[in-house]
């Protein structure tokens, strides 16, 4: 009696284990389709997307479509993809050396000041201004317009990363810092020899949630770039895939119009070359990432 | 006491070079006001410096757009800026108050969505970190979790396309599918009642995996001793989970949901732009607050609309911060921000 009870405990546990692995391979799998049906029409045929829809793995194969954003509109692409390069990269250590400075400052026992600067920072977490005032202040005030800098400096400074970055300081043992003030050296110091390279984990972390939101953003774009040669490369995109309803709409309207529409083809083939430098970083990133987030959660 | 003798005699003793060992630690303990500024910047000057690129953004980008808010009681235009606009007074509210219907639409879409897509998402994410947690199979946790985590690092413009590939009337692979097994075609971009139940599914499919990935380490520091013992009274794995993970998880859900309202009158502008690229097809329910006033104002370029809009939902919202910060400390005290 006893031991048929415990089979069949072992049983219904099983099947229940079974269910949550084909489940996570659902999701997981989910997760992925998307981006395999965008790669498999990138190498299709434009002819047998027509005729037979999106498929991962294309009825006839072709490189039109990679020829083609890489020829005619590479000029283009190439701009989009350095004007993101570019981005990114200064974004990304400007960022990275205004937050660490700024949790530093939070985190120094004897100054006496932070607090006020925890609730400077956290107050806009929780109430803005909306996107009105910001807009006009950024365009009218500080002319942001068709500027390099309004793709850095408006989420320069993050405070969920300041937050982040705090808490990894405040891991550092403090001993450390007495001992270097003991021994003369200053605040500046401190910070450049202790606790910057000692918090690598935790600046490696956010300078990759700092670059992905580089690299992804084009809200910035959006409000502040109007000239074509400073497109980064989300907008781009955005522009592509948009103007291809409107243009389409358009040939309708007007038959007989010799429109240069982006293909379906076209359009998959350069959402590709936009995740790319994603997709191969993100084994590394992810890593960190969710480290990085389990260490700094802690409340504080 | 101190202060009053302070007033009188800090002055002249700080002059004096000969002065007793004692007296001047005196001056240096209960300085004058001024002095103890001067004295607190000679010491922190350098924390002030590290401190002043940050400052000086959140100011630029933060605060300084709130003075904006001004706006609301001002004729607005280009050239005489915010400041400069002639005042109207409440004018701006009649307006606002005439055409509210397309406001309300907005407001009521915002936080219809909003709370889909927090509880949908946290049973989603939940529900992933439970069973990340009983996979027992290294390989497979490692391969599964990396797939679920990689929509979080694609950006909206990218899924926005990909799902043009999916929800397409011709050729679309949803489509394609429903047609193979014998189903009429569907109009997902001509018929706006499709979309809340998109819009939530395009939000899992972004930030579940990662959000699974974040309660899963929470899972995995309970007490397993908890488990074991579980196990030798007999309980079963579904009554573990059942008895033991959601409980052990119920605070932390509590606490995000709560949260979560504060932040219920936020939408997205960057990701309904991206998947419905502002349809005037679909805009029933995929209008938010943030497209609407984008609409308005950077489309259209009415600007009392938006920003009366625009200020209703800054302030709605921080009532609902303030509401939902209360409802935390009410939960747990540990929990409240302020």
């Amino acid at each position: 009696m006893e031991k048929q009870k415990k089979i069949k405990r072992c049983a219904s546990d099983r099947v229940l284990i079974t269910v949550f692995y084909i489940l996570v391979a659902i999701f997981a799998v989910v997760c992925l389709y998307p981006l395999l049906l965008a790669i498999g029409t990138s190498f299709a045929d434009e002819a047998s997307v027509t005729v037979n829809g999106y498929r991962i793995i294309p009825k006839k194969f072709s490189l039109s479509a990679y020829q083609m954003i890489l020829g005619s509109m590479g000029k283009n692409l190439m701009n989009a993809y350095m004007v993101t390069i570019g981005v990114t990269v200064c974004g990304t250590i400007l960022s990275v050396l205004v937050s660490a400075a700024f949790a530093y400052v939070l985190t120094v026992r004897e100054f006496k000041p932070k607090g006020a600067l925890n609730m400077f920072l956290y107050i806009p977490m929780i109430f803005s201004a909306g996107l009105l005032p910001w807009y006009i202040m950024c365009t009218k005030y500080y002319h942001l317009t068709d500027s390099f800098l309004a793709l850095v400096l408006p989420c320069c400074m993050n405070a969920f990363n300041v937050f982040l970055l705090r808490n990894f300081f405040k891991s550092i043992p403090e001993e450390l810092a007495e001992a270097a003030k003991i021994d003369g050296a200053n605040y500046l110091r401190i910070f450049r020899v202790i606790y910057f390279p000692l918090a690598k984990v935790g600046l490696v972390t956010v300078g990759l949630f700092y670059a992905l939101s580089y690299w992804n953003d084009y809200y910035l774009s959006l409000m502040f770039i109007n000239k074509q040669n400073m497109y980064p490369l989300q907008y781009y995109l955005y522009n592509m895939l948009s103007n291809v309803q409107f243009m389409a709409n358009q040939a309708n309207a007007s038959l007989g119009y010799n429109i240069n529409i982006p293909l379906e083809t076209t359009k998959m083939a350069t959402i590709c070359v936009t995740v790319g430098p994603i997709i191969l970083l993100y084994p590394f990133a992810q890593k960190y990432i969710t480290k990085g987030v389990i260490v700094g959660a802690v409340k504080g | 006491m101190y202060n009053a003798t302070d007033g009188h005699s800090a002055g002249p003793q700080r002059g004096g070079t000969a002065m007793p060992e004692k007296q001047k630690g005196q001056v240096v303990n209960r300085p004058h006001g001024n002095n103890k500024v001067v004295e607190h910047f000679r010491k922190y000057y350098q924390l002030w410096l590290l401190a002043l690129p940050g400052i000086a953004l959140t100011l630029m980008f933060a605060y300084i757009p709130m003075s904006g808010l001004v706006i609301i009681f001002k004729d607005y235009n280009f050239k005489d800026g915010i400041f400069g606009s002639p005042w109207v007074g409440l004018k701006n509210f009649e307006f606002f108050f005439a055409n509210f219907s397309n406001a309300w639409r907005a407001t009521k879409n915002t936080i219809i969505l909003n709370l889909l897509y927090t509880v949908f998402g946290t049973v989603a994410a939940v529900g992933l970190a439970i069973m990340f947690n009983e996979i027992r199979h290294k390989k497979f946790l490692k391969v599964s979790q990396s797939l679920s985590i990689m929509p979080y690092f694609i950006s909206w413009v990218v899924a926005g396309g990909i799902l043009r590939a999916l929800l397409n009337y011709d050729g679309g692979a949803i489509n394609s599918l429903l047609v193979s097994i014998g189903f009429e075609r569907l109009d997902f971009y001509n018929d706006p009642k499709y979309w809340r139940v998109i819009l939530t599914l395009c939000n899992i499919w972004k930030s579940a995996g990662y959000n699974g990935i974040i309660y899963f380490s929470t899972i995995a520091g309970f007490d397993t001793s908890l488990y074991e013992s579980a196990q030798v009274d007999g309980a079963n794995l579904w009554q573990r989970i059942r008895y033991i993970t959601i409980p052990l998880l119920k605070p932390t859900i509590i606490i995000l949901f709560l949260l979560s309202i504060g932040k219920i009158m936020s939408g997205d502008l960057t990701m309904m732009m991206s998947i419905t690229n502002l349809s005037p097809m679909l805009l029933d329910t995929t209008d938010i607050i943030d497209t609407y006033v984008y609409r308005s104002v950077i489309g259209v370029g009415d600007f009392v609309m938006g920003s009366a809009v625009g200020l209703y939902q800054s302030i709605f919202g921080f009532v609902l911060v303030l509401f939902s910060n209360w409802l935390v400390g009410r939960f747990d005290k540990d929990y409240q921000l302020f």
